[in-house]
């Protein structure tokens, strides 16, 4: 049987490595191969319906599946370029300013609009890696500090 | 081959099975759902509505799935055991109404629930000698009662509002399979709190003080006020309290007031969810109710409003969970076209030095999942590591749920940073965590032991779990040689499907093994049927990439969703 770690995720869904793809199609795919592997429907392939699921996971994150198509091209950097630092710089400054919780929502989704925008232009720079890794770079600064602002905005239990 | 589906839930348990093709409620004394309160009085147990009768003694024990995966003692006793003892009523009831013994089961539980907790359910369920096909999550199973098929392709959301949880989840159903894209819940909001509330709303207007431990006769008047409003404007009953008797009253507009919270922070929980599936209210096609406050008309309304899609309500929201378990127990069974991919209801992580979580398996990841991460030493000859493992979205592992501790020993000395240990964090089709490690260097493998650090000896559940052993020891065979029946024939049913995209060479000894081993489950062969299971297994291993890729090959994924 072949080894699971010599997979990787774009291979376990049968996809090729690429960045643009098609959600939707990506989670029938999914399906369709889980409809033979899940442990309910076949008890001795439980380990490859497990990588199936983490492979999903990934893929279907353009945060995760961006850094992941990175891995796979050896790049592992993922700091903010120069370039980018202004702007990161000054969303920072701009939230320290607000202070209701309404407006700290709205804030929440100029962030969300901004990683909707990137993950579009990410979606174009499949083949320029160099401008690729700049992109994500920022991408990833965003999300990680969208995660922040939501734990402040939202009560979590 | 028998099983069943069991809704053992907070307020009140139900039990269904599929009987000419389709689920039914197994009544127990001419009810569709039995009270989950249990009486221990002099050597006699007592469960459901008889023991709701003593409660008057005190020693009736209600909500005990509130205490479920915690190391609480109620009248001598542990969260399992008084579970059990609900779960033993429910099946010996069962079996003697239907004539028939139960092999297996799959017993819901609420998404959101803890490792803890779910390990817990499943002992609470060995105890009761009731095999468990799977731990399924409530709202998952509740919408398999609704009878979507194959053409109802879409976005819907489980809306389940219990008698001590809630919770609410977001899936997608396409093709007969059910993908849930995100959970998440309370579990301390449900209809015990609405009662509570009416008890204290009424309280406060006699000026009443009751203790804590003795509101349970005054709940019991409040649910059922609450029940009653159902069919009319305004209810009274009576309340005494200290031999003086006081007239408690509930009207809707009273009712709408005490709900007002409870109401919103179930709501705010669902957005929260819809916010986790990347899905807007208005992509749903539609919700689904599900658990006994859903009853309440106030309550629909308010849901529909926020909600603007189609509401389903038509089947018993007390009855929906336990049917559509049976559903699947028998779709496990029979290996119809029918799959449930559910998801983790909550992060789980690492403590890492200082009192930050290091997140290995977010919330929402489909399960089964495995994740592995390497640890290392902080000191030089350090001989071993403590790991923390806890369940929860808070930043700081104190803030989350302790799920359990464990210690890595015997590491060789070594300079600090040297050692290379990889941990595996698995958790299964139930939502049950597994953690193995071994040392990269050595290749020592390390049983991990993994203790619930809710303060629950696994020493203690042993020891109980022994004992009811003991008693079942034929029982324990029996239930052995049933699963390993049960899994074959799925297996077959798997195996047939896919025989004739085996090559030639393989398919003919493929074919006539499946025979054997059908043979062998026939003439119950235990011996055979593990042999020529494993024969299988390994004959059909080597093939599956080939056919999974075959039946995608030529295809892009692109003409796949054209094809749909």
């Amino acid at each position: 049987m072949p080894s699971l770690i010599i997979m990787n995720y774009f291979e376990a869904l049968g996809i090729p490595i690429r960045y643009n793809i098609d959600e939707d199609a990506l989670t029938r795919t999914y399906l369709q191969k889980q409809a033979l592997l899940h442990p309910d429907v076949n008890d001795a392939e439980s380990e490859r319906s497990a990588f199936l699921n983490k492979a999903y996971k990934i893929l279907l994150s353009p945060l995760d599946r961006a850094g992941y198509f990175l891995e796979i091209h050896k790049r592992h950097s993922d700091n903010l370029d120069a370039e980018f630092t202004f702007e990161a710089f000054n969303l920072r400054e701009q939230y320290e300013t607000l202070e209701s919780s309404k407006d700290k929502k709205s804030f929440h989704d100029t962030l969300s609009r901004r990683i909707f925008e990137l993950v579009t232009t990410l979606r174009n720079l499949e083949d320029n890696l160099d401008e690729f890794q700049k992109n994500y770079g920022l991408l990833r600064f965003i999300a990680s500090f969208l995660e922040k602002i939501k734990s402040d905005v939202y009560s979590w239990n | 081959m028998f099983t069943v589906g069991i809704d053992l839930g907070t307020t009140a348990s139900a039990v269904a099975c599929i009987q000419e093709g389709a689920p039914i409620i197994v009544r127990i004394g001419g009810h569709s759902t039995t009270p989950s309160v249990v009486n221990y009085m002099a050597n006699s147990v007592t469960v459901g509505r008889e023991a709701i009768l003593q409660a008057k003694g005190s020693n009736s024990i209600f909500s005990i799935k509130r205490a479920m995966g915690t190391d609480q003692v109620f009248s001598g006793r542990m969260p399992i055991e008084i579970s059990a003892d609900i779960l033993y009523y429910l099946r010996k009831n069962c079996e003697r109404n239907l004539g028939r013994r139960i092999d297996a089961a799959v017993i819901t539980v609420p998404a959101h629930f803890s490792d803890a907790q779910r390990t817990a359910t499943k002992h609470a369920a060995s105890l009761a000698g009731i095999r468990v096909l799977r731990l399924l999550n409530e709202p998952t199973a509740a919408i398999l009662a609704f009878g979507l098929n194959q053409k109802s392709n879409g976005i819907f959301a489980v809306y389940d509002f219990g008698g001590g949880t809630f919770d609410f989840s977001v899936l997608r159903l396409m093709n007969g399979i059910f993908q849930v894209l995100a959970t998440g819940g309370d579990n301390h909001l449900g209809g015990d709190d609405v009662d509570n509330a009416i008890l204290n709303y009424n309280c406060r207007l006699h000026g009443l003080e009751i203790k804590e431990n003795e509101k349970i006769s005054g709940r019991l008047v409040a649910k059922f006020l609450k029940e009653q409003l159902r069919d009319l404007p305004k209810v009274d009953g009576m309340y005494v309290h200290e031999n003086r008797t006081y007239n408690f009253q509930l009207t809707e507009d009273i009712l709408r007031s005490v709900c007002r919270d409870f109401l919103r922070r179930s709501l705010e929980i669902s957005d929260r969810v819809l916010q986790d599936a990347y899905v807007s209210s208005y992509q749903l096609d539609g919700v689904v109710l599900v658990g006994g406050m859903t009853k309440l008309e106030l309550l629909r309304e308010e849901v529909k409003k926020h909600f603007s899609a189609k509401i389903f309500h038509d089947i018993d929201p007390e009855e929906a969970v336990a049917l559509g378990a049976a559903i699947y127990a028998d779709s496990i069974r029979k290996s119809c076209n029918l799959l449930l991919i559910d998801v983790v209801p909550l992060s789980l992580g690492v403590e890492m030095f200082g009192g930050g979580v290091d997140k290995i398996i977010y919330r929402n990841t489909p399960i089964p999942i495995v994740e592995k991460r390497e640890y290392t030493t902080y000191q030089d000859n350090q001989s071993g590591i403590k790991f923390h493992v806890v369940q929860g979205e808070r930043p700081l592992a104190a803030e989350c749920l302790s799920l359990a501790n464990f210690e890595l020993t015997g590491i060789p000395p070594l300079p600090a940073g040297m050692p290379r240990i990889e941990v595996k964090f698995s958790i299964d089709v139930n939502g049950l965590l597994q953690v193995d490690a071994w040392d990269k260097r050595t290749s020592l493998r390390q049983r991990v032991v993994v203790d619930p650090s809710s303060g629950l000896s696994t020493d203690k559940i042993t020891l109980i779990l022994q004992k009811a052993l003991e008693n079942q020891q034929e029982d324990s065979i029996h239930v052995q040689n049933i699963s390993l029946k049960i899994e074959s024939q799925r297996m077959i049913k798997f195996w047939k499907s896919t025989v004739n995209e085996i090559p030639l060479s393989s398919r003919k000894i493929a074919k006539s093994t499946i025979k054997n081993l059908k043979d062998a489950l026939a003439a119950d062969n235990y011996e055979d049927i593990l042999l020529l299971r494993r024969k299988l297994e390994q004959l059909f291993g080597l093939f599956l990439d080939d056919i999974i890729n075959s039946r995608l090959s030529g295809k892009a994924i692109t003409d796949l969703a054209e094809k749909q």
